[in-house]
């Protein structure tokens, strides 16, 4: 740990550190060209120069790479350094004149014209040699090299070919101080946009992000498919950066054994993927989106800000973000696409487009003033607490016109959209060209809840919702004890509607957690250990996995023999492992042998 | 009964007195539920059938079945949720692989398969109960008595 | 066959004195009229016991689950092609470790003589996933269908069945010997010994020996592999291979299930198939 003074201002910095950090440390602004933090120094510049006093003896040196020495003596304002630096612009001016960085920074330096002569080479690299060094030592690909000697000198890749080793990254294009260089003259193929999954792809993203701005826990993850460090071994910028030293690229995913007392499932939903419409287009013109999609485009924190733009004309920026478009005059939204199509889609209602598409007609009217709303409808069903009222509200304020009927077909033409629908209170066939056209599509239970459900061995119905214990009377259990369901995966819900059943769920879980013991019915199953055969032929039959094995012990701690064992807190009595077992070595408690022995008995005398 | 165990007269006494046992192994959500749903809508069914309450139709060992038939019933129906409704998520969905299965050895074993009958019968299907009731023993009256073990009685000594 | 023999006994007692098992099961004339039986031979003496040929149609892997057997630790043990997939049941329930086991298959192109009815339908000349195989490949078809002694009795009427299991359940002498040769019969406490209820009627009279045949047979369902080793100990005569028979057909027309043709199969009851599983003759 190193002490040194800068400008009389005494610092203790950490070993390794240069006289630039020092001078950092210490609240004062050095200027620099050649210096990137995530990228090893190389003093090529010498913007970054100051004065050093070390024995006696005053030098000027580059604080970027010179280390920070115990007792040293900086200081980062005099005349000579100024005219070091002066000089030095002056003779960068000359080769990049047309460079903005240089011209701005001259400017700060009180550097006019130079007096060197322009070879009228309008240059704009300043051969500093930082995308070599953050190629070669940073992404450790080592795919483009200074080349030729004196007047000559570039930035190529290999015989000035497109090179196969570059893996476009663009971390060279990202690190130039004078943003002189295209990854594209080094590579064909840069690395593709990342699509951003919570905007529905239609920004992007880095390959460490925060999944959405709500996320819990509100940390960024790595993305290893497309992180250059999974990729080459190298980067690392993140690591280097992250001032808590919180990225581990050695961590694992790894599997951790919870015992919990109950489980409560909320999987939710995903939307139905309305390209099973194909004459609707979805997936071919960029103009149809998805409600979830149209609700991305409205959000303030969303890919547009809170603009509402036809997905066609998107502008983007160098960073792949949105920043214009072209604003929709009309826009139509059809409803119960997927949703109750008994023959094809899903025979089911959806239960919540009709009132986010009301939502969303009102939000439109918000982000385009002089806009036009139609909606396609089957019926509209309001049936929540001022739901009807908000409905009617959008209704009377000519919001949005509702069309009751289907849509045909929705196919381009001259640049819009031609909605073909019928509107089946007048008997007329409709034709709107519009600008956007919004699917609400169904509501299907999120991919992979089948093979949730069969892990946690609850039920689920011909739609892979997951089945509650009874309609009525138990909606928020499962079948299988201790397993609570709330929300979109039992059933499409809107907002108040899951968080009454996630209370109610909450609710159970607690009761079972907070006890110390557990009351249920007595009816369950129990294995006779003397007669049990252990063949467990009653384990797959069991729905709640309530069989497990027991290893029976003599007093010396031998294992004498495992037997079937059936857990009382998960069995629901039901008997089929009864039934299974053949040497009648399971008995259900309340429904035993001898009871219905003696019943029969009773019934046929 | 009384008939049966009296010597019988003409035959066709027999016939107009007979009246048939019938076990049946009732799920406790469904088909129980159902029965008493007949029972609450006021709609009659024969009293020859008498009822095993069970959890699940997957507690009904083929043992159950052959035990009454050897205890002298005529009939064993065994009725619980509609595939896909059990209580138990699965409990009949092993029931319909077992018991028809036990089903077809009985016939093999040369017991007329139809005195050992299954149905669903939902908790909402009241009429259905009555009607399957009312089918079975009709049926069961037609079939006659089920002598097979009364005359293993004899064979006793 | 005689080489064959002397190919076992080699095998035998390599094992033996290598001591990668404890004992081998395999066959001999050691029986009190020199008939075939079960040797047990422990040392590398007794290998000389060992024998095999068209009288091997015991199915030892009943000797598998024995207290007294498991005691002698590992076992090698010589299977035919039936046998074999008896072991596998018995792998499936848990009763025996494949690893515990040396299996020593030998190929077979049906036993006895004349040739047993289950050899006239096999088609497991070839035991599969032994540990040793001796004898050549076979390859001969079927004589007939596999359920052609099913089909024939199935032509019968109702009644005539019914008088003809009665005649012939009427003599069961209740002696267990069915049970008791039965590799898959492995219960510790047999329901027929359970009294708390008695569901099964102990004493030999036509209920019980009813009730008793059922079960059996029943609770065969899935899991018999059709050695016939039951109908071939039955002192009275009784064709209990037919009602195994009869159920072994149900479970493959129903089910498309086979007993025994791997280890990892699942039972027919014990799971279920909504793509097969039917509402016939339900109400």
């Amino acid at each position: 740990m190193p002490t040194l003074t800068v400008n009389r201002q005494e610092i203790e910095v950490a070993d390794g550190a240069t006289v630039l950090d020092a001078a950092k440390a210490c609240g004062l602004e050095i200027p620099t060209l050649c210096h990137h933090r995530g990228v090893p120094s190389a003093g090529a510049c010498r913007i970054c120069v100051v004065e050093a006093t070390s024995r006696g003896r005053t030098r000027l040196i580059a604080s970027c790479a010179y280390p920070a020495e115990e007792g040293l003596v900086v200081q980062t304002e005099s005349e000579r350094i100024k005219r070091s630096r002066k000089m030095t612009l002056e003779l960068l001016l000359a080769r990049c004149p047309e460079s903005e960085r240089i011209q701005e920074m001259a400017r700060e330096l009180g550097v006019d014209t130079p007096r060197f002569k322009t070879e009228n080479r309008n240059q704009k690299c300043i051969m500093c040699g930082l995308c070599v060094r953050v190629c070669n030592q940073v992404i450790g690909v080592g795919a483009v090299c200074f080349s030729g000697r004196g007047q000559t000198r570039e930035v190529v890749t290999p015989y000035k070919e497109l090179s196969d080793v570059c893996i476009g990254c663009g971390a060279c294009a990202v690190v130039c101080p004078t943003g002189c260089i295209d990854p594209a003259e080094f590579r064909d193929k840069l690395l593709e946009r990342i699509p951003n999954e919570f905007n529905c792809g239609f920004d992007s993203r880095r390959s460490i992000y925060v999944p959405f701005p709500q996320a819990v826990p509100n940390k960024p993850v790595i993305d290893r498919e497309n992180c250059i460090h999974f990729r080459t071994g190298g980067c690392g910028a993140c690591a280097q950066i992250c001032p808590a030293g919180a990225i581990d690229y050695e961590a694992e995913d790894e599997f951790t054994e919870e015992k919990v007392g109950a489980i409560v499932v909320t999987t939710g939903y995903q939307l139905y993927n309305p390209a099973a419409y194909e004459e609707y287009g979805y997936g071919r013109y960029p103009d149809v989106v998805t409600s979830l999609e149209f609700e991305r485009m409205v959000s303030a924190s969303g890919p547009t800000g809170g603009n509402v733009y036809r997905p066609s004309t998107f502008e983007y920026d160098d960073d792949g973000k949105i920043v214009g478009g072209e604003k929709p005059m009309v826009c139509v939204f059809v409803k119960c696409v997927g949703s109750r199509e008994e023959v094809k889609h899903k025979p089911y209602c959806s239960n919540i487009c009709c009132m986010y598409t009301a939502k969303h007609t009102m939000l439109y009217e918000h982000k385009v003033h002089d806009g036009q709303a139609f909606v396609f409808y089957m019926d509209v069903r309001a049936p929540g607490k001022n739901y009807e009222q908000f409905v009617r509200r959008v209704a009377k304020e000519k919001t949005a016109t509702y069309i009751r009927g289907r849509v045909a077909k929705i196919f381009p033409r001259n640049g819009k959209m031609v909605v073909w629908g019928a509107d089946t209170l007048s008997g007329n066939q409709v034709e709107i060209d519009a600008d956007l056209v919004v699917l609400a599509a169904a509501v299907v239970p999120s991919s992979g809840a089948v093979d949730l459900a069969q892990k946690l061995r609850i039920g689920y119905d011909e739609h892979e919702f997951f089945n509650e214990a009874h309609p009525k009377l138990r909606p928020v259990e499962t079948n299988t004890a201790g397993i609570f369901l709330a929300g979109a995966c039992q059933a499409p819900r809107d907002i108040p509607e899951t968080v009454a059943q996630a209370s109610g769920a909450a609710a159970k879980a607690l009761g079972l957690v907070v006890r110390d013991e557990y009351e249920r019915e007595p009816i369950v199953a129990c294995v006779d250990e003397n007669t049990c055969n252990a063949c467990f032929n009653c384990e797959p039959v069991c729905a709640y996995g309530a069989i497990g094995e027991k290893e029976i012990r003599d007093r010396k701690g031998n294992l004498v023999k495992i037997v079937a064992e059936v857990n009382p807190g998960l069995c629901q009595g039901c008997g089929a492992c009864a039934v299974t077992c053949r040497s009648n070595s399971i008995e259900v408690e309340g429904f035993t042998d001898a009871e219905l022995y003696a019943e029969i008995d009773a019934l046929v005398p | 009964m009384e008939a049966i165990q009296t010597t019988s007269t003409a035959d066709d006494d027999e016939q107009t007195t007979f009246e048939p046992r019938i076990v049946a192994f009732l799920c406790n959500w469904c088909s129980y539920a159902g029965a008493d749903l007949a029972g609450t809508s006021r709609l009659g069914y024969p009293p020859n059938i008498r009822i095993v309450k069970l959890p699940c139709t997957g507690r009904v060992d083929p043992l159950f079945i052959l035990k009454a038939f050897e205890r002298g019933a005529d009939m064993v129906l065994v009725s619980g949720c509609h595939p896909g409704d059990c209580h138990y998520t699965s409990g009949n969905y092993h029931a319909r692989r077992k018991l028809p299965t036990f089903r077809s050895l009985l016939e093999f074993m040369g017991i007329d398969p139809r005195r050992f009958q299954m149905s669903w019968v939902s908790a909402a299907q009241g009429g259905k109960w009555s009607q399957v009731v009312a089918d079975i023993t009709a049926l069961a009256t037609e079939l006659g008595p089920f002598e097979y073990f009364e005359r293993i009685r004899d064979n006793r000594n | 066959m005689q080489d064959l023999t002397q190919l076992l006994r080699e095998t035998a007692e390599d094992l033996l004195k290598r001591k990668a098992v404890g004992v081998v099961i395999g066959y001999g004339h050691t029986g009190s009229r020199g008939d075939m039986t079960a040797v047990f031979a422990r040392t590398p003496q007794q290998v000389s016991q060992l024998a095999l040929d068209g009288e091997c149609y015991r199915n030892l892997a009943v000797y598998l689950n024995k207290p007294e057997v498991r005691k002698l630790g590992r076992c090698a043990i010589v299977v035919k092609g039936c046998d074999r997939r008896a072991i596998n049941v018995l792998i499936r329930e848990n009763q025996i470790a494949r690893e515990d086991l040396h299996i020593i298959g030998i190929t077979c192109e049906g036993v006895g003589d004349p040739k047993m009815q289950k050899c006239r339908f096999c088609t497991v000349h070839n035991p599969p996933d032994c540990d040793t195989v001796l004898g050549d490949p076979v390859d001969i078809e079927p004589e007939e269908g596999e359920f052609a002694a099913v089909e024939a009795f199935e032509t019968k009427d109702i009644d005539a069945r019914w008088n003809f299991w009665k005649e012939k359940l009427k003599d069961c002498i209740r002696c267990y010997a069915c049970r008791q040769v039965c590799p898959l019969c492995y219960c510790k406490q047999c329901v027929v010994e359970k009294n708390i209820p008695q569901w099964v009627e102990t004493s030999s009279h036509l209920r019980g020996n009813v009730m008793w045949n059922v079960m059996r047979a029943f609770h065969l369902t899935g899991r018999c592999i059709g050695c016939g080793e039951c109908e071939r100990v039955c002192p009275v005569g009784i064709p209990l291979g037919l009602l195994n028979q009869k159920l072994i057909q149900q479970v493959k027309d129903k089910f498309e299930f086979t007993s025994g043709m791997s280890a990892d199969e699942k039972g027919p009851f014990s799971t279920f198939d909504l793509g097969l599983d039917t509402d016939d003759g339900i109400l």
